[in-house]
């Protein structure tokens, strides 16, 4: 059943298309040109040397002393020595192809390399041998190494270039008068500049890793002593370095009061540096001392906690009413003034009674003896159990903002007096008990950061040196703090234009959130949702304005309204970004859904129901660019397009620049310029289904030209697209009779020419090692222009050696 | 004249996309020695310690060569239809097909190049011969599971059978490692071992609640597995596996036994993390290493575990 429906599916797919296509001028029925018989080929004696050749290297064996197996000698002398036809020059590429196919019967990757270079070292090379020589060349771990040190002295000699040449070039405008005092400026953080480096930079832990891979691949190399010399050289540092990371981790943990988390890296510091007994004596030290401080404050707060959660025993002349009173409220489950208020007046009483007894009997003892207190301390006992239950009481009652007074009452105590106010701070510094306290306290927070980052920009968070002591690392960027200063009415009146301004109320915005999930009735919910609404519309986050709205009675229709356009706007926009067709359906089903009177809901609809009608399991197009660039895809070997439609002349019809779609199966869209249109209007869609063959035919010469441009020019590599690759390994073993029709094994890829991608002239690295740089800046009034060293780029694999 | 010759003689290097494409393409044989140099250059490669080359794609050099060798067949086909090449496609199809573990089909295309070249007739008969016990070893006993598939049906639960059968698999892998030392298939065969310490491995975490001593024993298994694969290319995915295990562990202790309850023990729960980050940490430290920034973000993952707990219930 299941092929039946996929067929029937197809066709009508296929139907309907083919109805919705638009007519055109097209004035020859065939889009395709007939498939060609296969040309006659018949083997040349080169071409049997060159099958000898790859059978020899296939089960090849190198002798004991790295030589060439004779018979791959042989095969090769032979493909040389085979007499090739002038008037048939057919593969001139053998001889060097086959010189690399004996380099690589070695099984030596050394030996080999040393052959590539001399190969590559021929005129005859065509470029897409010498590509992938220049990668054998280039992949020699040892000579990496070398280049990723080389790296990191160019990064210091761009540093100190730029250090000396860039503050005298902006100081041109000053005829060269702050030249002393900018160069002077720039050598300080170019010297401060050094605590932020690390004893084994990336491009060396790069190095260092080549060398160890190479080691291990090569253990019998004659260099590996040399190499090992190097790593053993290498390691203490590296050990240097991750055990700074650690030390700093540990001091950080300390200031942010988490001794067990700063013991932890102290300890693993230690670890790390006891691979290296003998090196990093100083690092050792100050390890063995952040181990120390951690014990310390980790012992200090223990001794805190413990102190914290001091029991004191309740006075003796309240004992009875006190124990009365809690069973009270332990029995009520909501606190209501009836129950409890017998207990609370006989608490009073008590209170009074054993105040009377203590004057009376003239003694006055410690304070901390619990259960035989003065009369002030009784007060103070009693008095603070009753604004706590008070503030209970409030709270029950849904009187939030008495509750949060009184509560700030009673926590505004001395805690050394009475254990119920730690009780009190703690519920209200609670996040989630306290939610609206939070927002509050957050709120007073951002404003105080956002004043002070618009006042002293980044500086207000850290300096710049954060490893020199904090008055030295300040000293140094006092100029630069000074200005920043003086030039923030500047900077404010900038912004809008710059950008770049951090959101400071996202933290109060969620406590406003907490708020209302927690007290959806709460008192201070308008304050709330206003306060929050203005925020997100200030981000342009139109949904949640819009959710906010929804909550504020007197919100205006019409602005309202006006809401939910932006809200669709801001939603069909990321539909742009979504590749699939399935994910892209869903959320344009949603808008229509969501909001179905809005123009955004209907425009989303429509759009919903015409990517329907065109939906189709792939959609890998190939532009006419990429075409014309290889004929042989367009040509008898591969698609086999009407040479008519790839002849510029709109009379007899055009291929629109859009090219050609495999949808699928086996179906092509071929997308041709519309009638009497140009090349500039939509194109209008014909579409036909091609045949196992020519369908094997396009994906085999599309591959082969994928290959060989990748191989030949860098930039023109395609991204990896597994859905892509998948349709196309399946189309060319014929395996088309069941398209995939889950969403995400879609692939949308575009197949483009050079130009296409890159524009006319692809932009290429300055062969100077320099960028001439022309620089003004409002912010310090400075003007000039001056080389600036660029610092070596990052491999790509950068990120893993960090 | 002058002032231009050195503008002249520079521009004589540069050639366009085009000219270099059409330099660039190559005939039937030509296509083959490039394909077949590029697959016998990585035949003799150890893919158990170090991982397999790839390609300036970027994709796994055999795959990649296997695919390409199909696709010369078919943009040449009238070439390779004259069966000038036929012995050399099928020879270097099974030697990729061997490196991804398509071992059947790598005999056959074996068996099909011994019939057609006399070159190649020996080295083919071995090699398909070593496939074939290959393709029998592989067979013994249960695999690695793919627990989205359609077919994969319910684990069976003989432990000593499943052990059994893993042993005889090893075994047998062992014997063939040990005769074809000095050639690649060691490489492979170790590579099979590895995996079949690793199915046992992931059988017993799979049945570790239906036995008793199971999570002791699926613990010990995958230390097992990280103990015996030292010089792997994947031993930092066997630690990672061992530190995953310990964070699974430490998940379920804290939903069985909530941390604000009175049975929680923060000493086993200290126990637990404190072996998951050493490893997470261990293996975070290896540079140039997918693996150190899964451990370095797993890490983090884990130890936000913590910040859900009470403070005085574990060390922070």
């Amino acid at each position: 059943m299941r092929p039946l429906m996929i067929a029937l599916a197809g066709a009508a797919f296929l139907v309907g298309s083919v109805g919705c296509a638009s007519q055109t001028a097209i004035v020859h029925d065939d889009l395709l040109v007939p498939l060609a018989a296969p040309r006659k080929w018949v083997p040349l004696p080169e071409d049997f040397a060159a099958a000898r050749l790859a059978r020899a290297a296939l089960v090849a064996h190198p002798g004991v002393d790295g030589s060439v197996d004779p018979d791959v000698v042989l095969a090769l002398d032979a493909l040389e020595a085979t007499p090739v036809p002038e008037l048939s020059p057919r593969q001139p590429n053998l001889v060097p192809l086959a010189l690399d196919l004996r380099d690589a019967t070695l099984d030596d990757p050394l030996a080999d390399r040393e052959g590539a270079r001399a190969l590559a070292k021929r005129w005859d090379l065509d470029p897409r041998l010498e590509a992938r020589l220049d990668r054998r060349i280039g992949n020699d771990p040892l000579e990496l190494a070398g280049r990723r040190e080389f790296d990191t002295w160019e990064r210091l000699w761009a540093r100190t270039f730029n250090a000396v040449v860039e503050p005298i070039g902006s100081s041109a405008i000053t005829g060269f008068i702050l030249a002393p005092y900018q160069l002077a400026n720039s050598l300080i953080h170019y010297f401060a500049g050094f605590s932020n480096s690390e004893p084994l930079s990336f491009t060396d832990r790069q190095a260092l890793a080549l060398r160890q891979e190479f080691v291990a691949r090569h253990p019998e190399s004659p260099i590996v002593p040399d190499v090992e010399q190097k790593i053993r050289r290498a390691e203490p540092k590296l050990a240097k370095t991750l055990a700074r990371r650690r030390l700093r981790a540990s001091e950080r943990a300390l200031d942010a009061d988490a001794p067990g988390l700063a013991l932890h890296h102290a300890q693993a510091a230690r670890e790390i540096l006891s691979a290296h007994p003998e090196a990093n004596a100083s690092t050792q030290r100050d390890a063995e001392q952040a181990e120390a401080a951690a014990w310390t404050a980790r012992d200090a707060e223990r001794m805190r906690s413990l102190a914290a959660t001091e029991a004191r025993a309740t006075p003796a002349a309240l004992r009875e009413s006190e124990y009365a009173l809690a069973a009270a409220l332990l029995a009520s489950p909501i606190l209501r003034t009836e129950p409890i208020a017998a207990p609370v007046a006989a608490y009073r009483t008590d209170a009074a009674k054993g105040a009377t007894r203590a004057r009376g009997s003239g003694v006055r003892p410690a304070p901390d003896a619990g259960y035989e207190l003065d009369d002030e301390a009784l007060e103070r006992h009693v008095g603070a159990r009753l604004a706590f239950l008070g503030a209970l009481a409030e709270h029950e009652a849904h009187r939030e903002a008495r509750s949060r007074e009184r509560l700030a009452r009673a926590a505004n105590r001395d805690a050394r007096h009475d254990t119920m106010v730690r009780h009190a701070r703690a519920l209200l510094d609670d996040d989630w008990q306290n939610p609206y306290g939070a927002f509050e306290r957050l709120r007073a927070k951002a404003r105080r950061d956002e004043l002070a980052w618009r006042l002293a920009g980044e500086f207000v968070r850290r300096p710049r040196y954060p490893n020199l002591p904090a008055p030295v690392a300040y000293l140094i960027d006092t100029p630069t703090i000074a200005m920043t200063i003086v030039m923030a009415p500047l900077r404010a009146l900038l912004s809008p234009f710059t950008g770049g301004t951090p959101d400071f109320r996202r933290a109060p915005a969620l406590a406003g959130y907490r708020y209302l999930v927690r007290y959806p009735d709460g008192e201070e919910q308008r304050a709330v949702i206003d306060w929050l609404y203005a925020y997100e519309r200030d981000q342009e986050r139109w949904g949640r304005a819009l959710r906010l709205a929804d909550w504020i009675p007197e919100y205006g229709p019409e602005e309202r309204a006006e809401l939910v356009e932006k809200t669709t706007e801001e939603r069909l926009a990321l539909v742009d970004d979504i590749d699939q067709y399935g994910t892209r359906s869903t959320v344009l089903r949603g808008v229509a859904r969501e909001f179905p009177d809005s123009e955004g809901g209907k425009a989303a609809g429509l759009r919903a129901r015409a990517e329907r009608e065109d939906a189709s399991p792939q959609f890998i197009r190939i532009t006419r660019g990429f075409l014309f660039e290889n004929p042989e895809v367009a040509g008898d070997d591969g698609v086999g397009i009407n040479p008519l439609l790839l002849n510029e002349d709109l009379r007899d019809g055009e291929l629109h620049p859009e090219g050609i779609v495999l949808r699928g199966g086996r179906v092509l869209e071929i997308r041709l310029v519309a009638d009497g249109e140009d090349e500039d209007e939509p194109y209008a869609s014909r579409f036909v289904e091609l045949s196992e063959t020519r369908l094997r035919r396009l994906t085999a010469t599309l591959d082969e030209a994928v290959q060989r441009n990748g191989l030949i020019d860098a930039d023109s590599r395609f991204d990896a697209d597994p859905n892509r690759d998948t349709y196309l390994e399946r189309a060319s073993l014929g395996l088309t009779e069941e398209p995939d029709l889950r969403s995400n094994a879609q692939s949308s890829f575009v197949y483009q020419s050079l130009r296409e991608r890159y524009g006319a002239v692809r932009g290429r690295e300055s062969l100077l090692p320099f960028d001439l740089v022309f620089r003004g800046s409002l912010g310090d009034f400075t003007l000039g222009a001056f080389p600036r060293w660029r610092p070596p780029r990052e491999t790509p694999d950068a990120y893993l050696y960090r | 004249m002058l002032a231009l010759a050195p503008l002249a003689f520079a521009t004589m290097g540069c050639e366009t996309f085009s000219a270099r494409q059409a330099e660039s393409i190559y005939g039937p044989s030509e296509g083959i020695l490039e394909t077949v140099a590029v697959l016998r250059r990585h035949v003799p490669d150890d893919t158990y310690r170090f991982p397999p080359a790839t390609d300036f794609t970027g994709r796994n050099v055999y795959r990649a060569t296997l695919l390409r060798l199909e696709s010369l067949e078919r943009a040449e086909a009238p070439a390779f239809e004259t069966g000038y090449m036929d012995a050399v496609l099928l020879f270097a199809k099974a030697r990729a097909l061997e490196r991804l573990r398509g071992y059947d089909l790598a005999a056959q295309h074996y068996r099909e190049s011994a019939r057609l070249s006399k070159d190649l007739r020996d080295e083919a008969r071995a090699s398909a011969t070593i496939c074939d016990r290959l393709a029998g070893a592989v067979a013994i006993g249960i695999d690695l599971r793919d627990s989205l598939a359609e077919s994969s049906g319910p684990l069976d639960l003989d432990a000593t059978g499943v052990r059994r059968d893993l042993d005889e698999r090893t075994a047998q892998l062992s014997l063939l490692e040990g005769e074809v030392e000095g050639s690649h298939y060691r490489w492979i065969a170790q590579e099979e071992i590895e995996r079949a310490d690793r199915a046992r491995a992931a059988y017993f975490v799979a049945t570790r609640h239906v036995r008793p001593e199971g999570t002791l024993l699926a613990l010990q298994e995958l230390q097992r597995v990280a103990s015996r694969h030292g010089a792997s290319k994947l031993r930092l995915r066997h630690l990672l596996d061992l530190a995953e295990f310990y964070v699974v562990l430490a998940r379920e202790y804290v939903a069985a036994v909530p941390p604000e309850s009175l049975d929680f023990d923060p000493a086993r729960f200290t126990e637990i993390s404190d072996a998951a980050i050493r490893l997470f940490e261990l293996v975070s430290s290896h540079d140039g290493r997918p693996e150190k920034l899964e451990a370095t973000r797993q890490l983090e993952a884990f130890l936000a575990l913590g910040l859900g707990i009470d403070a005085d219930r574990i060390e922070r």
